[in-house]
């Protein structure tokens, strides 16, 4: 997979300076981790006259992209449609990750099929995912992280930029 | 209805001050703004909410935060307590201190943490949104509330 470069943040005032080799004490094996089992993905997209939208989402961590599902007509399906520019982040007690990158509608079956099977065991809900996307309405979306940012509770410590080979 | 924080017209089951606990229970929300080139940007913050005002908040105005609003001042907030999830979309506004009464009182009871120089940001809501994450409540709480000017 697309194994990510760490880089040492720049903004003053953390501490960021501080931090001897970046992406040692929260390593990118970890961050992964986190991405792929967080429960909720807010999805920050752009509107047509300059507005950012924000929406939680399911989604699935597929070897270094993300992926989920909406319907195409929904702002976010229409957002990604004019600007597929996204802003992906998650939340969790210990640590936060945010990925910056291009957000595109998958049409191969193959992915789709993945994503639908991995949805339905990852969430453990009751309807079929299978089901839901037989509909032409709904798409699965795929975002390609281009940076990503994690950090635990120790800012200065764990604070990294991830920069993606692209 | 006069001012910020009542609801001007609500199309769901939650109330207007289920919103303002989810704000005062989430530590760490997150700002989403536009940056000059179209690109979304996003950060953590730290947020309250004020009667009457908004949801304000405190960054450097060199941050990026600050100089994506002074060129686009749209901008998100989200918030999250359990399962419960709400975003505000609004219009953020730089205020002094003096004009922002019960900010300061607000900001250092939920995070101990006394703000003594202004000015800082205010988001003026134009819309929220809010849910419960559970299988069957969803349809059930997600709200709409539109906010007058």
């Amino acid at each position: 997979m697309n194994e990510p470069r760490a880089k040492r943040l720049t903004s003053k005032g953390y501490g960021f300076e501080n931090v001897k080799e970046p992406g040692q004490a929260l390593p990118w094996e970890h961050v992964a981790k986190l991405i792929s089992e967080a429960r909720n993905y807010w999805l920050v997209t752009a509107t047509k006259d300059g507005r950012p939208h924000a929406a939680p989402v399911w989604a699935i961590w597929d070897d270094g992209r993300l992926l989920f599902s909406t319907a195409r007509n929904s702002r976010k399906g229409i957002n990604i449609e004019a600007n597929p520019r996204v802003v992906v982040h998650l939340d969790h007690d210990q640590a936060a990750v945010i990925l910056d990158g291009i957000a595109e509608r998958v049409t191969d079956r193959e992915t789709i099929d993945r994503y639908a099977r991995a949805t339905d065991a990852k969430y453990e809900w009751e309807g079929d995912m299978n089901e839901l996307l037989a509909d032409e309405n709904n798409g699965v979306y795929v975002v390609h992280p281009h940076i990503a940012y994690s950090y635990a509770e120790d800012l200065g410590e764990t604070a990294t930029r991830w920069e993606f080979p692209h | 209805m006069p001012g910020y924080g009542i609801a001007g017209e609500i199309d769901g089951a939650l109330p207007w001050q289920w919103a303002k606990d989810v704000i005062d229970a989430c530590r760490n929300p997150a700002l989403a703004t536009m940056r000059p080139d179209g690109r979304p940007h996003l950060m953590p913050i730290w947020a309250v909410w004020v009667d009457d005002h908004g949801v304000g908040f405190s960054t450097a105005i060199t941050s990026v935060k600050s100089k994506n609003l002074l060129k686009n001042p749209s901008a998100a907030l989200y918030f999250e307590r359990d399962r419960d999830n709400l975003v505000v979309e609004g219009t953020a506004e730089i205020i002094q201190l003096d004009d922002f009464p019960g900010f300061v009182d607000t900001y250092k009871r939920k995070y101990e943490f006394a703000i003594d120089e202004g000015p800082v940001w205010v988001l003026r809501p134009t819309s929220a949104f809010g849910f419960i994450e559970t299988d069957e409540d969803f349809a059930k709480t997600a709200t709409r509330w539109r906010f007058e000017g």
